[in-house]
């Protein structure tokens, strides 16, 4: 059996830029979701040892990510000891410095929040004869609206804004530039999605509060988990919670 | 959304119920042209599995005010209402609860199928 060889290598991650020394032994197995920057190892261990052989192909099974590549070492025992990966959760800088680097990074790239999702063009009937209903309810601006925002707004009585989108999807409410609620109406059995959109429509002018009580409501949480996912704290005091943590 | 094969002056409401359109009344079918004019009505009725029905009447006509009416009965009968609306991005909607011969633009709703999600 081989003697296992050890060695360092410095790489450059899709995700983090990495200065720090890691070592690698035979059997390890290296895991990341570009092409490139496993080239870039394999190219850094064939620098290093002879008879090292790099494979790249693409994972279909096991405990990792599927789709993912990797770089194995086959001179070695047979063993596989450590794993590293590029995705975030499995593989992360260790030191605060460099975390927070990661930091500024991040709050340097501008940020797109779009909910907007454009109509598609279909060839199904009944719903081309719902969108011809639609554009002839909401008028030619209103309709270019719906195809280029997938989703049509409404004033209710009560001043709150309802955002209603084909399907079975949620109606979302606003009040005062706020999501509050998310609302689920919709028809049961096959109807056309734009049909549906429809429903909402006329049962919401008609009448906002029996469009309430139609629906099943609920707070509008996912939105606002996600806006707490988005650090928002001064950098200083960021700093000083990963530091403590590490 | 497959279409299923019935005909084409059959509504299927929400109930699996049919509603046959009276024949004094023109339905619209694909590429037909909604008729101009302040004396036509259309009546658009979601329909389960085939989309809307467009179906457009004369006002000035007794029999076809009379069809409209049996027709209009009958889907109220089935759990379908009927809401005016306002056309070209006039934001209104008036709910039908008597057939009302001037409505120009009517939209039949399946409010039995209208259910939380």
């Amino acid at each position: 059996m081989d003697t296992t060889p050890t060695f360092t290598w410095w790489a450059n991650y899709d995700h983090y830029t990495l200065s720090n020394k890691y070592t690698i032994c035979n059997g390890d197995l290296m895991i990341g979701n570009d092409a490139s920057v496993l080239m870039q190892v394999k190219l850094c261990l064939q620098q290093k040892v002879d008879n090292l052989i790099t494979s790249t192909c693409p994972m279909t099974s096991g405990s990792y990510d599927s789709g993912a590549y990797y770089a194995a070492c086959t001179a070695s025992t047979s063993s596989v000891t450590n794993v590293w990966t590029s995705q975030s959760g499995w593989f992360m800088p260790s030191s605060p410095a460099k975390r927070l680097r990661e930091i500024l990074q991040s709050r340097m790239a501008p940020v797109f929040i779009s909910s907007r999702k454009p109509i598609v063009v279909v060839a199904d009937v009944p719903e081309m004869r719902a969108r011809e209903t639609l554009r002839r309810i909401l008028g030619e601006k209103g309709y270019r609206l719906f195809l280029k925002n997938g989703f049509v707004t409404v004033r209710g009585k009560s001043g709150r804004f309802y955002q209603l989108y084909p399907g079975q999807k949620f109606t979302s409410v606003w009040e005062n530039g706020k999501m509050i609620e998310q609302l689920c109406v919709v028809l049961s059995g096959a109807f056309p999605a734009t049909d549906e959109l429809l429903m909402r429509y006329v049962i919401l002018l008609n009448d906002e509060n029996h469009f309430r009580s139609l629906a099943n409501k609920q707070p509008a949480y996912f939105v606002q988990a996600r806006q707490r996912q988005i650090d928002l704290r001064p950098l200083h005091e960021i700093f000083a919670t990963i530091k403590k943590a590490a | 959304m497959s279409a299923i094969k019935s005909d084409p002056r059959d509504i299927i409401c929400f109930t699996n119920n049919t509603v046959r359109i009276p024949d004094v009344l023109r339905l619209l079918k694909k590429g037909d042209k909604i008729p101009s004019g302040k004396i036509h009505r259309v009546w658009r009725i979601l329909s389960k599995h085939e989309g809307d029905k467009r179906i457009t009447w004369n006002s000035m006509s007794i029999s076809e005010i009379a069809g409209a009416e049996e027709l209009f009965n009958q889907l109220k009968a089935e759990g379908m209402e009927g809401f005016c609306v306002g056309v070209d991005g006039e934001r209104s909607s008036t709910r039908m609860d008597v057939f009302d011969p001037y409505a120009e633009e009517v939209i039949f709703v399946p409010m039995g199928a209208a259910v939380a999600g």
